[in-house]
């Protein structure tokens, strides 16, 4: 919770700290009708909020953890997207999950969007992506660990505030489906089949242009 | 040129810290999980009381790990989340192991219940429901014996106590109860001691069981029993 309040923090200071250079925005800057590439590097912190009560969401708090991706524009405004993340469930309902007290729930990632402009500076960019999950899972014995499989949709659309030709804020909003490699005794089934999330990620954005086309 | 340079070093860096994150796999795996069975049961003792609001813990058979843990409710039962034993992806078979040593075993936590226990064999079938009939369980308990040299004068040999402890009380395969001796069997404890005036065994003597102390006192050997029916119990033999 202290890293999301930090970088909230941050992202306020920022935008009032430079406001004033956001009026010499991207379209006065550079010819935008010349970009024909762009690459965006992303990086950013992130919570889970639990919309259920399967395995993981069984978890007491909201999880915490941090992503980093690289977006290609590589034509007009759609965006190849890939990536990972890394968020920590902890306290998890031992009635649910047993042994296990904790999640380290890994992700890489593929995903396409389509950046909509709304305005000069802010933009807004629906997606859609396939994660691979790695579940790290710790149990209360020991604190042995081991490690299972997971497959995750998400959906969601990444909000943009350009502060200048480079750099811009994002906050993305993503519901998230989580598919549980696990089997499991029929009485367990509906604990280990799917999980839900509610996902806020904020962070920074650096791109690059290209006036060369791919096509 | 710069620009580019650096961009596909950025891409390339997160590259490399996806695949290195998602890749590894845990160095202290000591399960292989991805299979949650579900274990549920009813634990009574001799006199057929449940047995309330005690900790147990469920155990691989093969290396002891363990795989989960429940408490018995008021009614003696219980239900727990058992992890899959790490035996099939990590940990090699041992030598000397059977083909169905992979199931898992339910005890109790309490020392004094510890001999005594549920054996059952799955056979991997993790992704099914277990259900126990009602098993019941017998406490053992420390057994103390005292030898009074009455006269200071003679000469206390050989002391020998046996025992009857368990390894196990049920023994299930295919979720019937198929005790039998060789594979879930009762022992007999022997202490053996020489010169000494008391003798204590841990708390693994069953109750309502029968011991048997033998000795020899100046080169003639003699015999005892006792029948152990309450806990901490003493015996005294004057000589």
């Amino acid at each position: 919770m202290r890293y999301l309040l930090l970088t909230i923090s941050l992202f306020i200071i920022s935008y009032h700290a430079i406001a004033q250079e956001v009026v010499d925005s991207l379209h006065t800057k550079l010819k935008e009708s010349e970009i024909k590439q762009q690459f965006h590097f992303k990086a950013g912190f992130q919570t889970d909020f639990s919309l259920g009560g399967s395995y993981i969401s069984s978890a007491d708090s909201p999880a915490l953890g941090f992503n980093i991706q690289v977006d290609w524009q590589f034509y007009k405004s759609f965006q190849l997207g890939y990536g990972m993340f890394n968020t920590y469930h902890k306290n998890l309902d031992n009635n649910v999950s047993g042994l296990v007290e904790q999640t380290n729930l890994k992700g890489t990632f593929i995903g396409i969007g389509y950046l909509i402009p709304l305005g000069e500076v802010w933009s807004v960019s629906p997606n859609i992506k396939y994660a691979d999950i790695k579940l790290n899972q710790k149990t209360a014995f020991q604190n042995k660990e081991f490690e299972e499989n997971a497959a995750m949709i998400i959906i969601g659309a990444s909000i943009n505030y350009q502060f200048n030709n480079h750099i811009s804020s994002f906050i993305d909003v993503e519901f998230r489906q989580l598919y549980y490699d696990i089997d499991s005794s029929p009485q367990l089934q509906e604990f280990y089949d799917k999980d839900h999330f509610l996902t806020l990620s904020i962070g920074l954005r650096y791109s690059f242009f290209y006036k060369k086309s791919l096509f | 040129m710069k620009k580019d340079a650096f961009c596909y070093t950025l891409v390339l860096i997160v590259f490399i810290i996806t695949s290195c994150s998602s890749g590894s796999s845990s160095p202290a795996a000591a399960y292989s999980a991805q299979n949650r069975a579900y274990v549920q049961g009813k634990i009574i003792n001799t006199s057929g009381q449940p047995i309330m609001n005690e900790e147990l813990e469920i155990l691989a058979v093969q290396n002891n790990l363990l795989l989960g843990t429940s408490i018995t409710d008021s009614n003696g039962e219980f239900d727990a989340i058992v992890l899959e034993t790490g035996l099939r992806s990590f940990d090699p078979f041992p030598a000397n192991s059977r083909s169905g040593d992979n199931g898992f075993l339910v005890r109790l936590k309490d020392v004094s219940y510890r001999h005594s226990f549920v054996f059952a064999f799955v056979d991997y079938q993790y992704n099914q429901d277990h259900s126990f009939p009602e098993v019941v369980i017998t406490r053992g308990v420390a057994v103390t014996v005292n030898f009074i040299d009455q006269n200071s004068t003679n000469l206390l040999e050989n002391v020998s106590l046996f025992y009857t402890n368990s390894k196990c009380l049920e023994y299930y395969r295919d979720y019937e109860n198929r005790t039998r001796s060789n594979e879930c069997h009762q022992e007999f404890g022997q202490i053996k001691e020489d010169g000494i005036n008391s003798i204590t065994t841990n708390n693994d003597v069953l109750l309502d069981t029968q011991i048997r102390v033998s000795y020899t006192i100046d080169s003639m050997e003699q015999e005892q029993l006792f029948l152990i029916n309450q806990e901490n119990a003493v015996f005294t033999i004057n000589y």
